[in-house]
């Protein structure tokens, strides 16, 4: 049988691990900001594309769809772990809706991937 | 709702590796349950035991072929969700440098020697123990490398994690064998000596799960906002609801179907049966949750 006084001491060193590490432990690491922002729109052509992170991430797909379907993009950065990722446009975007789809490896193993639009004016 | 959005963005390739990661853990979590089961009931009737080291062994090698088949679907996800990447070296091998392979390589191994429980128990006792007791704990190490218990406090997250395991591979181990065992005439005294045994370990291996669980989820979420806010929060909420249901079957067994099994009554065998049919069931449904939280969804992007 257990005793009350064993059972409250359990419970106040439960509570205690919990207050310990109340705050979010860091997973993997996440979005920080997206070039154009995320919803925004930008005047002309933007001069990069890109999405930086919290942490190292292996970026293994990033397309750029528009009005025209899959925009052609200029160096793109290889897989390797990378906190910044940006590519520029290999032509002029013309005006319209565009779309950013991105797939990325973290470093826990998870598989991460994300979205984020841009709207290109005259 | 978060967990709808959640969802509503999942293409068919991202289903194929939900539904091949929850093979994976029930595949591995039988083949460890197995294990330990026999371990924890030495005494089980020949018939039984052999068959618990049969379901073993099969189960093993059911989550050898899905963890295989785990790593070019994860390439193909990587790639944009497509045949051609689950195909592309550059992605298998950068998968398999990950974490991913770490697992892949440890459960793998693990698997294998789990095979051992095969071993004749009377001519070689110890060493398949031995060897079938090192699988499982392989197979707990591989269930750790992926996911946020890599992180600090890695020691404490993973131990919870592997605690967790544990108590939930014995309970899904022991469901096969205790179907069989409650198909035995009520009142047959092997049947009753293991069902009031198991009664009383699972209550201690039940608090161990529950417990290791919150613990982990508290340390993972890192509040009460979270778990009502996010995607991965609801999904937590849904599994904790089909373990809560599992919880009172659990209870219904011991205090009522058990009890009446020993007495011999006539009905009995079939209400417990059913009974643990459905346990069977609801152990499905909560490993495919576990595999969309861990698939889909993350504590930190919800
Ligand atoms: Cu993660």
């Amino acid at each position: 049988m257990m005793t009350i006084r064993t059972r409250n001491t359990l419970r106040s060193a439960l509570a205690a691990l919990l207050l310990a590490v109340a705050a979010p432990l860091l997973a993997h690491e996440g979005e920080m900001g997206h070039v154009p922002e995320d919803g925004s729109t930008v005047q002309g052509t933007p001069e990069e594309i890109g999405i930086h992170f919290d942490g190292a991430m292996r970026i293994t797909q990033f397309d750029v769809i528009g009005p025209r379907g899959r925009v052609s993009l200029e160096d793109q950065p290889g897989n390797d772990p990378t906190e910044e990722y940006h590519v520029r446009p290999a032509g002029d975007l013309e005006p319209g809706r565009y779309e950013v789809r991105w797939r990325g490896l973290a470093r826990d193993g998870h598989m991460m991937s994300g979205t984020f639009r841009f709207t290109v004016e005259d | 709702m978060a967990w709808l959005s959640a969802l509503a963005g999942v293409d068919a390739w991202t289903v194929a590796m939900i539904l091949v990661a929850a093979g994976f853990y029930a595949g591995a979590l039988l083949a460890a349950g197995a294990v330990l089961f026999r371990l924890a009931f030495p005494d089980l009737p020949d018939p039984e035991r052999r068959a618990a080291s049969r379901t073993g062994a099969i189960a093993a090698w059911a989550a050898i072929v899905l963890a295989v088949i785990e790593w070019p679907l994860q390439a193909g996800y990587l790639g944009g969700g497509n045949g051609a990447a689950a195909v592309d070296p550059m992605l298998l091998g950068m998968v398999f440098e990950g974490a991913q392979g770490t697992q892949l390589i440890l459960a793998v191994s693990g698997l294998l020697l789990v095979q051992a429980i095969l071993l004749d128990a009377r001519r070689l006792p110890g060493l398949g123990h031995g060897l079938s007791l090192g699988g499982v704990l392989l197979v707990m190490l591989a269930l750790v490398q992926v996911g946020h218990t890599v992180d600090e406090p890695r020691w404490l997250l993973g131990g919870l994690l592997v605690l967790h395991l544990l108590a939930a591979a014995f309970w899904i181990g022991s469901l096969w064998p205790l179907y069989r065992l409650a198909g035995h005439p009520a009142g047959g005294a092997d049947a009753v000596r293991i069902l009031d045994r198991f009664g009383r370990v699972a209550v201690f291996g039940v608090g161990l799960l529950v417990l290791a669980g919150v613990v982990l989820a508290a340390l993972l979420l890192g509040g009460v906002t979270p778990l009502l806010t996010t995607g991965y929060g609801q999904f937590l909420i849904g599994k904790v609801l089909i373990v809560a249901l599992l919880l009172l079957l659990a209870a219904s067994n011991k205090w009522r179907l058990v009890p009446a099994f020993e007495r011999g009554e006539p009905r009995a065998p079939q209400r417990l049966r059913r009974s643990i049919a459905m346990e069977i069931g609801l152990v499905g449904l909560v490993l495919l949750v576990t595999a969309i939280l861990t698939t889909v969804s993350s504590p930190a992007n919800g």
